[in-house]
């Protein structure tokens, strides 16, 4: 993963600044970026898989993160279901370098793993694990142009410049928090839409705004995901004993 | 005069609009080339199939096939096939498309495992990674002579396949050196839409020309031939339009109606024309024209009705386009005879002043082949009547019992077809590329239970056995492959590190200690690949206690693969189906019936076992197709037997006039034990067709007994005259179907001359002989027809 899972999700530092001025796209999507951005997050998310006949599954983990400059940590721990509980995963982005560790409590051992697909589901959910990352592109990692404006939202189409797993996204911004309302992933081709991606409630931790409740859903199979944020936590200090192969040893 | 000529030219109007508007709906008609469109939408097999789908993804996958004749692992190949793959996965509708050159390959490492790109410029180590997973790969990407590469395309749900397969044709057209083809089930159905569509634009014309022939055989003059077609295209273009304007779907069968109408509408209109020419001396054509038609109206509407009910009985068919195909049949043919009686009178009202030359050789000839004929059934008659009565008993029973059956969409194909040799080619060099696939849910059990897995083991074993049978992909593989490159070796239990701790990041300090660098530096892993190739099922040896642990191992194992194994298990962590696929080197009905019937017996009871799958609907139709067969073959004959009786009002008569279809059905079946022709969804139509066409003769030569002042040579003469002149033109005119692009409709066109032959010449043998030998039993209770 080259990015972590948390920096999507933390939603941090409301600066509602409204500027009079009209902002590029990609002055928007840095805002964006920046609401999104966080030093240290602890997130505890309930995913629910909503099968096309309208059956669910549940899961349930917990994350840790931390960044320093461009270096990112973070922990992941699986809480359910009861057959993956305990089973935790160790990501370190440190000096560009990728390391991926995974904890396997039936074995009681740690392993070394090779890093994922980003393209790849995560736990059998809608969301790839890029999508975990993070659902919009930074400023210079593709193409943004407004495609439409209006009193309460930007459009903004980006198009990639390393089209790897999306061709294109279209993402409605909200201009009052600049958290993203929906997001459109596009095939490779550009035209066809693959996964939608709603927030569906948004509430303000620590005095950030956050995405509480989104649902990402794949077109093709109606298969969709719900990903709620029961707990949160922003920008607290958190030690570096966290992101070592002690912790995710022993839990300890 | 001048009232008639303008009702006359109103009729031929209107006539052509309606043609034109037919014609005009052949771009709209909605075409559908797969047997799924047979299939009832509420046969177990396609909602099983829906169910799986909705589950598991897309079932029809394409396989492209990249062979060389030498070996496809040089560097220069395998660059090709990188190239391909990669520009196959990004056509539109393609989810995934993998080969041997692109696969991530899971290997151990110093400290776990790694992913690597299966070739990675390296042929050596190529082949080291094929070799320490050969089972997986060997037989799926590559084969065991290394000639033949497969790429692999899995396709969205709702992918475009024919412009899919055009991408891939597209991009396969640039490979020099190497035999490339596309396979599958997509591909095969793709094929017959276009045969289809190549049947549609030359079969029907081909079938005119026939026709054109044959009425010119008859009638010897090109207006009249030209005349006689009109009514034809008539009703075929409407035929056509009615099918695009209710958007019944173009199908194998209902494409044959149009071709039907042309050489059943045929009979009418000669023998409209041929009493025409028999009456008519010149001048005025509008008086005879009104006593020949009126003459002919019942004899053309007794012989439509027959012949319609014939296809009525369609209707009784479980398969959809078959009913489908009777009731426009049914509309067709009567449009058919109402333009024989209406429209071409109109236009030889308009066309003709003067009589056409007679034939009288003609005559001549025709009576010594009647006075051979009488002189025949006088003298052996008998023997005729005996040897036939045992053809009958025993032929037909027997001819039916040898049917064989299948509905295997390749078979549509002749053997020599690049398709058929491909595919063939494929499934020797590989698993196979025929599949059917079983959805699995163990009731009352885990499915990644190590019991349950074992299950699942010991059954594909047991299906393995077979050789027909290529190759079995399920999940058992990468557990397997997951144990041995994570699972712990042989004395590395014991150590196992302290109890393990619940905990919550929300209820905890979160700023507790420094950082244990020391420990992290001198940590070292576990090397990849010490456990074995196994399904962890002996607690003990994991330092487990209960299989609920093992299951949670595999489980754990599997959150790394999860975004790879969504084809064998419907959730990643906690599954409750698992589906595997069945790779076939043939697809065989009787093999597939009894591989179907076997699996299911291969779990406990309480499982749920599905199967679905192209080979699974093959399977369900040839059931279906044998079904839909007996019914039209029963209801056929009771419909036209009510109907003989509602003409001859005894139901002797009625009885007796279902010889020549009986005669017609046993040289049928025959012919087709004879031949090796499967009953399959075109050719099952054929029984219910003789019996609508055949029963005809029978009610001709019937009625013409019943006229007293008439001999049998002259009903020979005359009647019997009409009878083969009417087998003959519906038995060219079905000749013209051996062109067609498809197996079953050629054979339909052969079986169905074969038919027309047995019938007529029944019906003039066997019917005859009755009436010189025993005059009571044809003898009708009224003067009829």
């Amino acid at each position: 993963m080259k990015r972590t899972l948390t920096i999507l999700l933390i939603m941090l530092v409301l600066t509602p600044m409204l500027f009079a001025a009209s902002m590029s796209a990609s002055q928007i999507i840095t805002k964006v970026t920046d609401t999104q951005k966080s030093d240290s997050a602890a997130m505890d998310l309930k995913l629910t898989l909503i099968e096309a006949n309208g059956t669910q599954r549940e899961r349930r983990i917990q994350t840790l993160t931390k960044s320093v400059g461009d270096d990112v940590m973070s922990i992941t721990v699986f809480l359910s279901p009861e057959s993956v509980r305990n089973t935790r995963f160790l990501t370190k982005d440190v000096g560009g370098q990728t390391e991926q560790y995974i904890y396997l409590p039936a074995l009681k051992r740690v392993k070394r793993i090779a890093a994922g697909e980003e393209g790849g589901s995560f736990m059998g959910s809608d969301f790839s694990y890029a999508d975990m990352a993070s659902t919009t592109y930074d400023a210079d990692e593709a193409v943004h142009t407004i495609v439409s404006e209006d009193s309460l939202s930007y459009t903004i189409q980006s198009i990639p410049n390393n089209r790897k797993t999306y061709g294109k996204l279209v993402v409605v911004v909200d201009k009052s928090n600049y958290l993203p309302l929906k997001v459109e992933f596009y095939d490779l081709d550009q035209k066809t839409v693959i996964k939608t991606l709603v927030t569906e409630q948004q509430d303000v931790v620590d005095g950030r705004p956050i995405t509480k409740i989104l649902t990402m859903t794949t077109l093709a199979t109606g298969h969709a995901t719900r990903l709620e944020i029961v707990q949160a936590r922003y920008d607290m200090p958190i030690s570096d004993n966290y992101f070592t192969l002690k912790f995710l040893e022993t839990g300890r | 005069m001048e009232t008639k000529r303008f009702g006359d030219y109103t009729i031929i109007v209107l006539s052509l609009i309606l043609c034109i508007a037919g014609l005009m709906g052949i771009p709209y008609l909605h075409i559908d080339s797969s047997t799924d469109a047979f299939i009832p939408h509420d046969d177990p097999v396609a909602k099983t199939n829906e169910e799986i789908e909705a589950v598991f993804g897309a079932l029809d996958a394409i396989v492209v096939s990249v062979k060389s004749p030498t070996t496809m692992m040089t560097d220069e190949n395998l660059r090709i096939l990188a190239d391909l793959t990669k520009q196959i996965e990004a056509i539109d509708g393609v989810k995934q498309a993998s080969s041997i050159a692109n696969m991530k390959h899971l290997e151990p490492s110093a400290s776990g495992v790694e992913v690597v790109t299966m070739y990675d410029g390296d042929l050596d180590v190529l082949r080291e990674r094929i070799d320490s997973w050969s089972s997986f790969y060997r037989g799926t990407l590559i084969s065991d002579d290394e000639k033949t590469a497969a790429i692999l395309v899995q396709l969205t749900l709702n992918a475009d396949d024919p412009t899919l397969l055009a991408d891939i044709r597209a991009i396969l057209a640039g490979v020099d050196g190497l035999k490339t083809s596309v396979l599958g089930l997509p591909v095969v159905t793709e094929e017959i839409r276009l045969s289809l569509l190549s049947d549609l634009a030359f079969l029907i014309p081909i079938v005119a020309t026939l026709l054109i022939l044959i009425l010119f055989f008859f009638l010897r003059s090109v207006k009249a031939t030209i005349l006689s077609l009109v009514p034809l295209i008539f009703s075929s273009s409407l035929a056509l339009g009615i099918m695009a304007l209710f958007k019944i779907t173009f199908t194998m069968a209902t494409m044959l109606v149009p071709v039907l109408l042309l050489i059943v509408g045929s009979a009418y209109t000669i023998h409209i024309f041929s009493h025409f020419f028999e009456e008519y001396e010149g001048g005025d054509p509008g008086p005879i024209l009104s006593v020949v038609v009126k003459r002919n109206i019942y004899p053309i509407a007794a012989a439509a009705a027959t012949t319609a009910s014939g296809f009525l009985a369609q209707l009784s068919s479980p398969l959809g386009p078959f009913r489908t195909f009777g009731v426009l049949s049914f509309f067709g043919v009567v449009i058919c005879a109402t333009s024989s009686l209406v429209l071409l009178p109109a236009l030889i009202r308009l066309m003709y002043t003067k009589a056409p030359k007679r034939r009288e050789q003609e005559v001549r000839s025709s009576s010594i082949i009647v006075g051979k004929t009488v002189a025949l059934v006088t003298r052996w008659g008998k023997p005729i009547l005996v040897i036939s009565f045992l053809i009958l008993v025993i032929f037909l029973p027997l001819s039916y019992s040898k049917l064989g059956n299948g509905t295997n969409m390749l078979s549509f194909f002749r053997p020599s077809t690049a398709l058929v040799k491909d595919t063939r080619q494929f499934s020797a060099d590989m698993q196979g590329s025929f599949s059917l696939s079983v959805m699995v849910t163990p009731t009352g059990a885990k499915t990644l239970a190590p019991s349950t897995l074992k299950t699942l083991e010991a059954a594909i074993d047991t299906i393995s056995e077979d050789p027909y049978i290529g190759g079995v992909q399920s999940i058992i593989p990468f557990i397997k492959r997951m144990n041995q490159l994570l699972g712990p070796g042989d004395d590395m239990v014991s150590d196992a590190p302290q109890e393990e701790v619940s905990f919550d990041f929300f209820s905890m300090d979160m700023g507790f200690g420094d950082v244990d660098e020391a420990y992290d530096d001198q940590w070292v892993g576990d090397a990849g690949g010490q456990g074995l190739y196994e399904i962890p099922s002996d607690p003990a040896r994991y330092g487990l206690s209960t299989e609920d642990d093992l299951a949670a191992l595999i489980a754990q194992y599997l959150l790394l693969y999860s975004s790879s194994l969504d084809a064998f298990i419907n959730d990643p962590l906690e599954p409750d189906a698992t589906l595997f696929t069945v790779l076939l080197k043939e697809s065989d009905d009787k093999r597939l019936a009894a591989l179907t019937a076997m699996i299911p017996t291969l779990f406990p009871a309480e499982w749920e076992v599905k199967i679905g799958g192209g080979e699974a609907v093959s399977l369900a139709l040839t059931n279906l197709v044998t079904r839909s067969q007996i019914i039209s073959i029963f209801s056929s004959f009771i419909a036209v037997w009510l109907l003989v009786l509602l003409t001859f009002r005894s139901p002797k008569l009625a009885t007796i006039s279902l010889i020549p279809c009986l005669f017609a059905l046993t040289a049928v079946f025959s012919a087709m034990v004879l031949f090796s022709i499967k009953l399959d969804i075109v050719t099952s139509l054929l029984a219910a067709l003789c019996i609508g066409v055949g029963i005809d003769y029978a009610i001709h030569l019937l009625a013409a007994f019943g006229r007293e002042d008439r001999d049998l040579p002259y009903i020979l003469h005359t009647t019997g005259k009409a009878i083969l002149a009417n087998a003959a033109s519906v038995a060219l005119g079905f000749a013209g179907l051996i062109v067609s692009r498809f197996t079953p409709i050629m054979n339909l066109g052969l079986l169905f001359c074969i038919a027309m032959v047995a019938a007529s010449l029944s019906a003039l043998l066997i019917l005859p002989a009755l009436k010189i030998h025993y005059p009571s039993l044809v003898k009708p209770r009224r003067k009829a027809i």
